[in-house]
C-alpha cells in the first residue's frame, strides 16, 4: 500500500476563535470517563502559556541527529483544576464564587493581548490539535508498541488494549497533545476522526468551523489546497517545526494587522503590529517568506490562485 | 566420609542457596488467601535482593533525577501450595504509599509483577523474555480496582477495544516483543488472584494461582521464575523497575535433582577478578558504562552498574559469547536511532550490535564474568552525563 499522510492547514486568520472545534471535539470524543480535562483540540489565544501551560517548553520531540529529547509530562496545575460553582448559594443572595481555587485551565487567557501598550496590542488564536507527525516522538517514546501511525493515511492511534499507562509518550511529545486518562489508566489523543475521514467525511472540528478555516487533504495530492499551501506556495507552515517530529497540521500565519498608533496616539503609516519574534518562535524563519507572499498575492487581486484558496472558492 | 557429605552440602547450598526457594506444601486451599493468611505461618521467609533495572536514561526527565542514586533492597519470599494451587506471598520495604487514584493525573504508583519462565528446557536469562524463551508475567498496581472503567470497548462504541484491530490496517513502525505475555491484575480469572496490601512500612503482596493453566505449567520439579517492584514516589514503570535475580523454585522437596544446566545457570564464576577487570576496561567499556567508568556515551549499550545482581552467570556467558541469542527487544530503537542495539535482518533474525567474544580465551571469559558478577554495589550518578 502507497504510504500517504492526511494533513491540515489552518487559516489563523480565519480563526475568530469561537471553540466551536473545540467543542465539535469535545463533545464527540471527550466529554467523559477520565477526559473531563482533556481537550484533543482547543484554541488558544497566543502570544500566550496556551493548554497545558507553557506546553512549548516542556521539553520532548527529537534532537538534530535524531536522537528523543527529554522532557516532562504536564502536570495537572498545567492543565488547571477544574472547578464548580457556589448554585445552591446564590438563592440565599450570596456572593457567585468558584467553590475551589481557581487558578489556571483551558483557553485561560482569552483575547489576552500583547504589545508595548495598549493601542498597540495585538493578540492571535492557534486551534491545536495532535500533529499525526511523520516522526511522531510518541510512538518512539512507548514502550509497549501501543502507539501506531497508519500506512495508508499517517494517523497515529494510541492501541488502548497495549497501553499499560506508563506515560512516557506524555513527556515525549513536544506538543502536549497526548493526555492521560486516570480512570482507565491509558493515554488517549487526537484520533483525527478516523471513522468519519474512513467513510469520507472531515473530522468534527473542520466540518463544524464557522469560519472554514481548515482544510484537509493528503500531502501527495499535488491538486489539493493542502498541497498547495503546503509544497507549492510554502504559506502553511508547520507549527514548532524545530521539535523535528514532521508535524502534519499547518498554520497559514496572521499576515495584516491594523496600523499601529505612535507616542502621541497618531495612527502611524509605517508600524508593525504583527509580533514577528514572536511568529518566527512559533512557525519558523519561513514565516517572513510566507507573509511576503500572501501580501503580494492580495495586490493581485483576482488573478491570484493562492488568494482563491484561502479565500474558499476552491473549496 | 561425612566430611565429604558435608562438603558438597555447603557447595550446594553455596552456590543455590539464594537463588532456591522451597515451596511449602499445606493442606486445604491457598487459591485466593489474602496476604495475612494464617496459612502462611507454615512458612518462613526467604530473602532475596532487589537490584535497580534502568539500563539507559528515560525520555522523562523526572525520571532520570529521581532514579540517580538507586540502591540495593531486599525482598522477602514466602510459597505455598495445597499440590492443585501455588501461593506467593511477597513483602518489601517501602516508605512511601503510593496508591493509584484515578482523579489524579501526576502520581505514579507503586506495584510488583511476577514473571514466570514458560519452558523448561531454556532459561530466559533476559527478563522481559526473548524469542524461543517465553516469560508469562503478571503485574499488579496499587489502586482501587473497582474505581476503574474496565470495559473499554464499551466506553468507545465500535472504534475502539478489541474492534480497534480490525481498524489497524498496514501499521508501519512495527516492533514484536517476542516471547512475552503480560497478564494484568485487572484480567485475571477466577482461578487466579493477586493482592496488595500496605502496613507499618511494608508492602505485603501476593499472587495465587492454580499450579497449572493455560499460560503456563508450574507443576514440575523446579522452575524459575523473578519479581519486580516499581515505586510510585519515584516514577518508575514500565521498564524502570527493581528486580530480583532470576531465581529457582522448588516444588517437591523430596526430589533432589538440580539438573546441570541450572546448575551452570546459576553458579558464581571461579576467575581472577582483578584480570576481569582489565579485561572489562578494556573491552567492554567502549560501549558500556558501569560504576565509574563513564566513556561511553549515554545511549550506546545498557548501564552494567547492577549486572552482577540481576544476571546470571548462564546469561553473562550467552551475552558475551552470543549476544544476539540475548537481545533485549523492550529497548527502543526509533528512541536512539544513532545508538542501535540491534538490527532485524531480512530473514526476520535479530542480530545484536555487539560483537561475540567468542575469540577469547575460557579463561579471560571466565575472568570477566567473575568481575562483572561483582557489579552489584551501590551506583551514584546512574546516567549522569
Amino acid at each position: 500500500m502507497k504510504r500517504r499522510q492526511l494533513a491540515m492547514v489552518i487559516d489563523l486568520n480565519r480563526c475568530i476563535g469561537c471553540q466551536t472545534c473545540t467543542v465539535a471535539c469535545k463533545s464527540m470524543w471527550t466529554d467523559r470517563a477520565g477526559r473531563e480535562y482533556m481537550y484533543w483540540n482547543n484554541v488558544e489565544t497566543h502570544p500566550g502559556n496556551g493548554y497545558p501551560k507553557k506546553w512549548y517548553e516542556h521539553g520532548g520531540g527529537f534532537d538534530s541527529s535524531g536522537e528523543l529529547k527529554e522532557g516532562i509530562s504536564p502536570k495537572s496545575k498545567d492543565y488547571g483544576i477544574p472547578w464548580d460553582y457556589n448554585y445552591n448559594e446564590i438563592k440565599e443572595s450570596k456572593e457567585f464564587k468558584p467553590l475551589s481555587k481557581v487558578e489556571y485551565g483551558v483557553n485561560w487567557e482569552e483575547d489576552v493581548s500583547y504589545g508595548d501598550n495598549e493601542l498597540n496590542s495585538y493578540f492571535f488564536y492557534i486551534p491545536r490539535l495532535c500533529n499525526h507527525c511523520t516522526n511522531p516522538a510518541c510512538v518512539s517514546a512507548c514502550e509497549n508498541d501501543a502507539i501506531f501511525k497508519r500506512e495508508k493515511d499517517g494517523i497515529v492511534l494510541v492501541d488502548l488494549d497495549k497501553c499499560d499507562g506508563s506515560r512516557f509518550c506524555l513527556s515525549a511529545c513536544p506538543y502536549s497533545k497526548i493526555y492521560f486518562n486516570p480512570k482507565l489508566s491509558k493515554s488517549e489523543k487526537c484520533n483525527f476522526c478516523y471513522p468519519l475521514i474512513e467513510r469520507g467525511l472531515s473530522p468534527a472540528c473542520v466540518e463544524q468551523c464557522v469560519g472554514n478555516a481548515r482544510f484537509i487533504g493528503y500531502l501527495d495530492d499535488d491538486s489539493g489546497n493542502v498541497y498547495k499551501l503546503v509544497k507549492e506556495y510554502k504559506v502553511a507552515l508547520p507549527l514548532k517545526a524545530d521539535f523535528n517530529t514532521s508535524p502534519n497540521i499547518y498554520y497559514i500565519p496572521p499576515y495584516k494587522a491594523p496600523l499601529g498608533f505612535d507616542k502621541n496616539g497618531d495612527i502611524s503609516e509605517n508600524s508593525q503590529r504583527l509580533p514577528m519574534d514572536y511568529l518566527e518562535f512559533m512557525f519558523g524563519e519561513n514565516v517572513y517568506d510566507a507573509i511576503d507572499l500572501i501580501n503580494q498575492e492580495i495586490e493581485k487581486k483576482n488573478s491570484s490562485e493562492l488568494i482563491a484558496i484561502l479565500s474558499g472558492e476552491y473549496s | 566420609m561425612i566430611k565429604f557429605f558435608l562438603f558438597i552440602l555447603f557447595f550446594v547450598l553455596g552456590c543455590y542457596g539464594k537463588e532456591l526457594v522451597e515451596v511449602v506444601k499445606v493442606p486445604g486451599n491457598v487459591l485466593g488467601i489474602s496476604p495475612f493468611s494464617k496459612a502462611w505461618m507454615s512458612a518462613d521467609f526467604v530473602k532475596l535482593k532487589l537490584y535497580p533495572y534502568f539500563l539507559v536514561p528515560s525520555n522523562d526527565k523526572e525520571v532520570n533525577s529521581l532514579n540517580r542514586d538507586l540502591k540495593i533492597k531486599e525482598i522477602s519470599v514466602k510459597i505455598l501450595s495445597d499440590g492443585i494451587h501455588i501461593a506467593f506471598l511477597f513483602k518489601w520495604e517501602d516508605t512511601t504509599i503510593d496508591f493509584y487514584n484515578t482523579d489524579d493525573i501526576d502520581k505514579f504508583y507503586d506495584g510488583f509483577s511476577v514473571s514466570f519462565a514458560k519452558e523448561d528446557s531454556s532459561h530466559p536469562y533476559v527478563h522481559e523474555g526473548s524469542e524461543n524463551r517465553g516469560v508469562v508475567t503478571y503485574v499488579k498496581k496499587a489502586k482501587i480496582k473497582s474505581m476503574f472503567l474496565t470495559d473499554i470497548g464499551q466506553e468507545y462504541g465500535d472504534f475502539f477495544g478489541k474492534n480497534l484491530e480490525t481498524w489497524k490496517e498496514n501499521i508501519f513502525f512495527k516492533q514484536l516483543l517476542p516471547g512475552r505475555k503480560i497478564i494484568l491484575e485487572d484480567i485475571l480469572v477466577h482461578s487466579q488472584s493477586m493482592d496488595m496490601v500496605y502496613k507499618n512500612g511494608y508492602w505485603f503482596a501476593s499472587l495465587t494461582k492454580n499450579l497449572d493453566d493455560s499460560d503456563l505449567i508450574l507443576n514440575r520439579n523446579i522452575f524459575a521464575m523473578y519479581i519486580g517492584v516499581w515505586n510510585g514516589s519515584k516514577f518508575q514503570r514500565g521498564s524502570i523497575k527493581s528486580i530480583t535475580p532470576w531465581f529457582l523454585v522448588k516444588l517437591n522437596r523430596k526430589e533432589d535433582d538440580l539438573q546441570d544446566s541450572y546448575k551452570n545457570e546459576f553458579k558464581n564464576a571461579n576467575g581472577d577478578i582483578s584480570k576481569g577487570k582489565k579485561l572489562t576496561d578494556e573491552n567492554c567499556a567502549m560501549c558500556h558504562r558501569y560504576r565509574d567508568k563513564n566513556e561511553a556515551p549515554l545511549f550506546m549499550a545498557p548501564n552494567l552498574s547492577f549486572i552482577g545482581g540481576y544476571a546470571s552467570y548462564g546469561y553473562i556467558l550467552e551475552s558475551l559469547l552470543k549476544p544476539s541469542k540475548v537481545i533485549k527487544r523492550r529497548y527502543l530503537r526509533r528512541t536512539h536511532p544513532n545508538f542501535l542495539w540491534y538490527e532485524i535482518s531480512k530473514s526476520g533474525e535479530t542480530v545484536s550490535t555487539m560483537p561475540s567474544f567468542d575469540w577469547m580465551s575460557d579463561k579471560d571469559i571466565e575472568d570477566i564474568i567473575s568481575y562483572l558478577q561483582t557489579l552489584k554495589g551501590i551506583s551514584k550518578n546512574l546516567h549522569s552525563p
